[in-house]
């Protein structure tokens, strides 16, 4: 199962056993749909980057959670369509984790920022072998 | 039109004056009119001076030219009488052998020439098979070494899964996960310098927690 990290903005003006329910109900939503919760991160209160409006209110701060969990591709879209019916829940946002790549710098000579392309030998590989087949057969042309 | 009167030829500067005594063979086409423009009246009835012939050297000419025509000649006819008497001996040959004889003939060489094509044919599609050989050879390995690689990195992660699924949020659990999340906060604000480290900018208080009011912002809409 891929990785995802989901964004969620909470409204502000929440008490806190109120608050709790809403992280709950998102958990469950996971869980509902086969899906392993691995990690939950509280970004505090901030101000949002402009007004959002959400259910006829508009609001200027919001309450910021991080979710990192597991699922499938089809539950994923699942979660995702069940948080645009929590009132509370302002904007949600659901990225893939793609596990970083490990500096070269840290195994290896120092590349200066530049990864080297996994495909390019094959797709080097490739070329030479057209050209050679091109060269073969269609020489007199 | 200042450089039509000369002209770089052979990495030297030739004048149009001097043309006649170091260059004689080049020419300068200053103007040329359009082939519909009428020749002028000047120009109608205007006579070329012929050449000049070296009367020594024409004749030399005329000597050479002769030798060389009968030469020639007499070279063609001896191919010309060649060809005809391969043409009789062809001709007699074919009244005077036997069908037999000629078709085993042709047969024959038709046989050895197929063997000798074969044999290089052979050769040819042993180094190709050779080569086809080698490089499913290749695929082969590739392939494997290419699924051991993905078992390999499905079973790191199958383990690190393993490692880490103590500290998953379970429907159990997740009471207390909740209770020490509102508790607790992460901040990211920080900026990562070449070397590795980070820093924090001290002076950002604009989403301090304890600075900011916690009431819902509604404006009318």
């Amino acid at each position: 199962m891929p990785s995802y990290e989901v964004a969620l903005i909470i409204r502000s003006a929440l008490e806190r056993t109120q608050m709790k329910n809403v992280l709950k109900g998102a958990c469950q939503s996971i869980f509902h749909n086969g899906g392993v919760v691995k990690k939950m991160e509280n970004l505090g209160y901030r101000e949002l980057p402009h007004p959002m409006k959400s259910h006829t209110q508009k609001f200027t701060h919001g309450n910021y959670f991080c979710i990192q969990f597991n699922s499938s591709t089809d539950a994923m879209a699942k979660i995702s369509k069940s948080y645009n019916d929590y009132d509370d829940v302002l904007r949600h946002g659901i990225v893939k984790n793609e596990v970083e790549p490990r500096r070269p710098c840290l195994d290896g000579p120092c590349q200066f920022g530049e990864l080297k392309n996994p495909d390019h030998d094959r797709a080097a590989y490739t070329r030479r072998v057209l050209q050679r087949y091109k060269n073969k057969h269609f020489r007199n042309l | 039109m200042p450089a039509l009167n000369r002209l770089t030829c052979c990495s030297c500067i030739i004048t149009k004056a001097s043309q006649s005594a170091k260059c004689p063979n080049l020419t300068f086409v200053r103007f040329r009119k359009p082939v519909w423009v009428k020749k002028s009246p000047s120009r109608i009835y205007r006579v070329r001076e012929p050449t000049p012939i070296d009367p020594i050297e024409a004749q030399k000419m005329m000597e050479w030219t002769r030798v060389y025509n009968t030469e020639v000649k007499s070279i063609r006819k001896k191919i010309h009488q060649h060809q005809e008497t391969l043409d009789e001996i062809m001709k007699i040959e074919k009244f005077e052998t036997p069908f037999d004889i000629v078709f085993e003939n042709i047969l024959a060489r038709n046989n050895a020439w197929n063997e000798e094509t074969s044999k290089q044919r052979l050769a040819s599609m042993a180094i190709l098979s050779e080569e086809d050989a080698l490089r499913q050879e290749k695929m082969i390995q590739r392939d494997i070494r290419e699924r051991e690689e993905i078992h390999m990195a499905a079973r790191k992660q199958v383990l690190e899964a393993q490692e880490m699924k103590d500290s998953y949020v379970t429907p159990d659990n997740i009471d207390d996960v909740i209770e020490e999340l509102l508790n607790t906060r992460i901040d990211y604000d920080f900026s990562i310098n070449h070397d590795g480290s980070t820093s924090i900018d001290q002076n950002d208080d604009e989403n301090d927690d304890l600075n900011v009011d916690k009431t819902d912002n509604k404006t009318d809409s």
